[in-house]
C-alpha cells in the first residue's frame, strides 16, 4: 500500500541507519594467548551475553558408525568436569543463575554462556572446566543416552521433523549432511567413553574458536579471562573440512506416509553462497517468495486466497559447505496435492515472470526498516557476532548491511529468481497420508 | 556521541559505587491512564531507536461464548483482514513497509497485538491500532476462509501432535466447569460453527479502552507518550465491556485418569496436574511458594524429582515440574516424565507418588529452595534484555489483575518465601483425589494382539 505513505514518511524509515553504527560498535579483540572474540560493550543492562563456537564439529563431523556423536558430547558438558560431578557442576551453575546452552547443528558446536555480570568470571570459569576438563563419566553417558534416544523417538512423532529429513535426505545423498544432527539410534548407541574424549581432543582446539561477547564486560579484565577459560585447550584441531555439496541438478519427489489430519511439506532447491554477489539480491528475492507469514508470495497465495495453509514459507539456509532456498508449509492431506502444484505454481512464476518494482520495494522497506529491531539485545548481538566472523562478513556489517540491501535493484532481483527457481530442481518431501489416485490414474 | 557516551559511564560508575547492594532487579516503567479508561504504561529502553506498542485487552478463550470455544482466537485473526478504511491486509503491508515487526497471541485471559517499529512510525501505528480497535470491518468471505486457515492452525498445533492432544484433554478433564477446560484454539467442531456476527458481537462488547491495557516499551518516555496516547485513543468513548462470570469448578472427589493410544506416538509420557491457586485467583499467599516448589521439585536436573527418577532410581529418562501460576484464573501444577524404557507407566507413578507423600511431610532442602530463588529472580534481571521481554512480563502480570509494581517487590517476595511456606502448599494442591493422571501410549503389536 505504499501510495498511501507519504514521501516524508518513507524519508524517516532510512533515518534509523545512523544510529546502527553508534549502538553497536564492535570491536575484535585479540587476548595475549593469541585468541579472537568480537565484542560490543553495552551496560544499559547488567547482563554478558556470549557466544562459544567451534568450528567443523557438528553431526557432519559423525564418524559413520557413530551418528550423534557432537550431539551426546553437547548434552554431556554440563555433566561434570575437573573436580565436579555432574550436580555439582549443575548446582553451581544455578548458584549464579548462569544460563548455559550447548547444542549441535550440522557444521558446529554452538554454545550459548549468558551471565549478570557480577558472575561473568565464574560463567568463564565453569565453561573453560568443561572445555578443558570434561569427565564424560559412564553414569552420565548412559543417562543422556538414554534421554537422546528417548528424543530421537519423541522426534519420530514430528511431521515436521520426518519432513524436514526426509528432505535433507533427498537433498544431500550419501553427504554428511544428511544425517540427522541428532544421530541415529544405531550410531548414539555405538558411542563410548573414548569416542567422545577423543572427540572433545580433536575439536575443541583453539584454531576451531569463535567467541563473541556482548554487554556489560569488562574490557579491561576480558582479555585475559577468555585466555584463563581457554588456556588448556591444544591449539589445533585434528578435524578437516568436509566437502561441498550442491542440491541434485534434477528435483526429487520423497512420500513418507503417516496417517495424520494434516500433511507437511518440505521443499528446496540449491541456493547461493553467503559470500556470492547475488546474496542479496537472492535474499530480497527470497523475502518476496516466503519471507513474511501474511505478505510474502506463498503466503497470500496459500494463506490469504486459498484459507490452504496457516504457515507457508522459505528463506535462505545456508551451512559451510551448502546452500539452499527451502521451506515448507502444512494443510489438510486431502488438499496436500493441491497446493503442493499451487506452490510450485508461485516458484515458477516468480523465477519466470520476475518480481516486480513494488515488491522489490517493499521488500528493501522492510528489511532495512526492520533491521534495527534485531539488533535489540546482548543474546541477538552475540549470535550476529558470530555469524560475521564465520562468514567473513566484517566488523562493519551491521553499519553495511543495509547499504548491501539498497543497492539491490529489480533487475538483480529477476536475475536471481531466474537463476534459482527453477522448478524442475525443486526436492519435495511430503509426510502424510498417501494420496487418493488422481482421476487420471485411476482411468489407467 | 563519544563525549556523550563517557559521561554516561561516569554517572554509572558512580551510581554502582553508591548503591552497590542493590542489583537493578525490575523494569522501569510509568504509567497513567486516560479518560476513558484506557491504562499505558511506559517502559522506557534506549537502546535502539525503536518501539514495542502492544494492546492487550482482558478478553481471552476463558470468555468465549458458551459452545463457541475459539472466538477470542477468531478475533485475532480478523483484525487482521480490514476496517471501514483499510481493507483486509493493508495493516499489515502498512507495517512491514515501514520496517515493522508486528503479530498477535490470544491466551485464555487476554489477547494481545503488538508492532514494533522505528520511533519515527509510532502515531502512524497508534493511528491504525486506534482505527482496527473501533471500526473492524471484515466480509463474509474473508472471514470463511480465515476459519480454513485457524483449521490448519489447529491441526499444525494440535491433530497432527499426540502430546498435544492428550495435553488438550488433560485439560478438559483437569476442569470440568471452569472455562479454562477449553482449548484457547477451540474445539474443531465448534470452530466450524462459529459465525461472523459471533466474532463481531465479541468484538464489540469487549475491545473498549476502558478494557485495554496499552504498553509501549523502548525509546519513549511518558511525557513523549501522553499526548500521542491523548490525540489517537483518547477520544475513543469506552463502554463497559460484560463482567465475567466464569463458571468455577465443583469440588474434585476422586482421582482422573486417562490413557491415549496414538499410533504416531512413539515414547510414552506421564502426566499429572493440579488445579491449584494462581497469583490473581484462590489461596493466593500459596502462589510464590508454588514457584518456588516447582523450581526445586523438578526445574532441572538438579532437581528432586530429576535427581530421584532419572539419577538414582533410573525409572524415567526425563521428567520436570511446572507450575502456571500467572492467570487470572486457577493456576496449574502439573509434573511430566518420561518412563525409562522397559519401565511400566504405573511403576514409574509410584515412585512419583512415593517421592510427592515426601514433599507433603518432610521440607524440601534448604540448599535447593535457596538454589530455585536464586533462578526466580534473575528471570526478571534477563527480562531486561532487549526491547520487549519486560514489557511482555509486565503485560501478562496486569493481565492476571495484579498492578504493574508487582515486579518491584519480587525480590522481596521470592525472598520471604519459607520451607514451611512450601510445604503448606504443596499440602494444599498436591492431593490425590483433586489429581488427573494422563498417559500417552505408543501402539504396540503388543497393544494391538490385545485388541478385541
Amino acid at each position: 500500500m505504499l501510495r498511501r505513505l507519504s514521501p516524508f514518511v518513507i524519508a524517516l524509515a532510512w533515518l534509523i541507519l545512523a544510529s546502527v553504527a553508534q549502538a553497536t560498535e564492535v570491536k575484535a579483540i585479540t587476548t595475549p594467548a593469541g585468541i579472537t572474540a568480537w565484542t560490543i560493550e553495552e551496560h544499559s543492562v547488567p547482563i554478558v551475553s556470549a557466544r562459544i563456537v567451534f568450528k567443523r564439529s557438528g553431526s557432519a563431523y559423525d564418524p559413520a558408525g557413530k551418528e550423534g556423536l557432537s550431539n551426546l558430547v553437547t548434552t554431556l558438558l554440563n555433566e561434570g568436569a575437573g573436580d565436579l560431578d555432574a550436580k555439582a557442576f549443575q548446582q553451581a551453575i544455578e548458584e549464579k543463575a548462569i544460563r548455559l546452552g550447548i547444542y549441535s547443528d550440522e557444521d558446529f558446536i554452538i554454545i550459548t554462556l549468558e551471565t549478570l555480570s557480577e558472575h561473568a568470571r565464574e560463567a568463564f570459569r565453569l565453561l573453560g572446566l568443561a572445555l578443558t576438563a570434561p569427565r564424560f563419566n559412564e553414569d552420565a553417558i548412559e543417562r543422556m543416552r538414554a534421554a537422546t534416544l528417548s528424543q530421537l523417538r519423541q522426534l519420530e512423532s514430528s511431521p515436521g521433523y520426518l519432513a524436514a529429513r526426509a528432505f535433507r535426505v533427498a537433498a544431500f545423498g550419501n553427504h554428511p549432511y544428511a544425517r540427522p544432527t541428532r544421530g541415529t539410534e544405531a550410531g548414539v548407541q555405538a558411542i563410548t567413553h573414548d569416542d567422545l574424549m577423543a572427540f572433545a581432543k580433536a575439536h575443541f582446539a583453539k584454531d576451531a574458536l569463535v567467541i563473541s561477547v556482548v554487554g556489560d564486560i569488562d574490557a579491561k579484565t576480558l582479555p585475559s579471562l577468555l585466555d584463563t577459560t581457554f588456556a588448556n585447550l591444544p591449539a589445533a584441531a585434528t578435524t578437516k573440512e568436509i566437502a561441498d555439496i550442491s542440491l541434485p541438478a534434477t528435483g526429487t519427489r520423497t512420500a513418507i506416509e503417516r496417517a495424520l489430519p494434516q500433511s507437511v511439506v518440505a521443499f528446496g532447491v540449491n541456493g547461493v553462497k553467503r559470500k556470492d554477489p547475488d546474496y542479496f539480491p537472492a535474499y530480497v528475492m527470497n523475502y518476496i517468495l516466503g519471507g513474511d507469514n501474511l505478505t510474502s508470495r506463498l503466503s497470500e497465495e496459500l494463506r490469504g486466497k486459498s484459507g490452504l495453509a496457516y504457515y507457508a514459507n522459505s528463506s535462505l539456509d545456508t551451512n559451510t559447505h551448502s546452500e539452499m532456498l527451502s521451506g515448507s508449509f502444512a494443510t489438510r492431506a486431502d488438499k496436500a496435492a493441491d497446493a503442493t502444484s499451487q506452490m510450485i505454481e508461485i516458484f515458477s512464476a516468480l523465477g519466470k515472470n520476475g518480481a516486480t518494482e513494488e515488491d522489490v520495494t517493499l521488500a528493501k522497506h522492510y528489511l532495512m526498516g526492520s533491521f534495527p529491531l534485531q539488533l535489540d539485545s546482548n543474546s541477538a548481538l552475540a549470535s550476529y557476532l558470530i555469524a560475521m566472523q564465520v562468514y567473513d562478513l566484517g566488523k562493519d556489517y551491521l553499519e553495511k548491511r543495509n547499504d548491501y540491501i539498497r543497492a539491490v535493484t529489480l533487475a538483480d532481483v529477476n536475475r536471481v529468481a531466474a537463476r534459482l527457481l527453477d522448478p524442475s530442481r525443486l526436492v519435495i518431501a511430503t509426510v502424510g497420508p498417501a494420496p487418493a489416485p488422481t482421476t487420471q490414474e485411476k482411468n489407467e | 556521541m563519544r563525549h556523550r557516551a563517557m559521561h554516561a559511564r561516569v554517572i554509572l560508575v558512580l551510581a554502582t559505587f553508591l548503591f552497590a547492594s542493590q542489583a537493578m532487579a525490575a523494569p522501569k516503567y510509568e504509567s497513567f491512564t486516560l479518560k476513558n479508561g484506557l491504562e499505558v504504561i511506559v517502559v522506557p529502553n534506549t537502546r535502539v531507536p525503536a518501539i514495542s506498542h502492544t494492546l492487550w485487552f482482558r478478553a481471552g478463550a476463558a470468555d468465549d461464548t458458551h459452545g463457541k470455544s475459539g472466538i477470542a482466537h477468531f478475533l485475532e485473526h480478523m483484525m487482521f483482514r480490514g476496517t471501514k478504511t483499510h481493507k483486509a491486509g493493508e495493516f499489515s503491508k502498512t507495517i512491514t513497509a515501514l520496517g515493522g515487526e508486528h503479530n498477535a497471541f490470544t491466551g485464555r485471559d487476554m489477547a494481545a497485538y503488538y508492532v514494533n517499529i522505528a520511533k519515527e512510525h509510532l502515531p502512524l501505528v497508534m493511528e491504525l491500532e486506534a482505527d482496527r480497535m473501533q471500526h473492524l470491518a471484515p466480509d463474509e468471505k474473508d472471514f470463511e476462509r480465515e476459519k480454513q486457515v485457524i483449521l490448519e492452525e489447529r491441526r499444525a498445533r494440535t491433530d497432527n501432535n499426540p502430546t498435544a492432544l492428550i495435553d488438550e484433554q488433560m485439560d478438559a478433564a483437569l476442569f470440568l466447569n471452569h472455562p479454562y477446560r477449553l482449548p484457547v484454539i477451540g474445539w474443531a467442531h465448534e470452530i466450524e460453527q462459529i459465525t461472523l456476527k459471533d466474532v463481531m458481537d465479541f468484538y464489540h462488547a469487549y475491545y473498549h479502552p476502558g478494557n485495554a491495557i496499552l504498553i509501549v516499551a523502548g525509546d519513549i518516555t511518558a511525557a513523549e507518550l501522553k499526548p500521542l496516547a491523548e490525540k489517537y485513543y483518547g477520544a475513543i468513548p469506552d463502554k463497559l465491556a460484560p463482567a465475567r462470570h466464569w463458571t468455577s469448578e465443583p469440588p474434585q472427589r476422586a482421582p482422573r485418569q486417562l490413557a491415549m493410544t496414538h499410533v504416531n506416538a512413539r515414547e510414552p509420557l506421564w502426566m499429572r496436574a493440579y488445579i491449584a491457586p494462581s497469583l490473581h485467583e484462590g489461596e493466593t499467599a500459596h502462589a510464590l511458594p508454588l514457584f518456588v516448589l516447582a523450581q526445586a521439585l523438578g526445574g532441572g536436573p538438579t532437581s528432586t524429582l530429576y535427581q530421584s527418577l532419572v539419577v538414582d532410581q533410573k525409572l524415567a529418562t526425563d521428567v520436570d515440574a511446572d507450575y502456571n501460576g500467572i492467570a487470572y484464573g486457577p493456576g496449574i501444577f502439573s509434573i511430566s516424565a518420561t518412563p525409562a524404557p522397559g519401565v511400566a507407566s504405573d511403576k514409574l507413578e509410584t515412585a512419583i507418588d512415593a517421592l510427592l507423600t515426601d514433599v507433603l511431610t518432610k521440607p524440601l532442602a534448604n540448599e535447593d529452595i535457596r538454589r530455585a530463588k536464586i533462578l526466580l529472580k534473575a528471570e526478571v534481571i534477563y527480562a531486561l534484555d532487549g526491547l520487549e521481554s519486560a514489557a511482555r512480563m509486565i503485560g501478562q502480570l496486569r493481565m492476571t489483575g495484579l498492578k504493574t509494581n508487582f515486579l518491584d517487590t519480587w525480590d522481596h517476595r521470592v525472598d520471604a518465601v519459607k520451607a514451611a511456606d512450601l510445604l503448606s502448599a504443596a499440602q494444599a494442591v498436591l492431593v490425590d483425589e483433586r489429581s488427573v493422571t494422563a498417559l500417552l501410549l505408543p501402539k504396540t503389536e503388543a497393544a494391538d494382539a490385545k485388541a478385541p
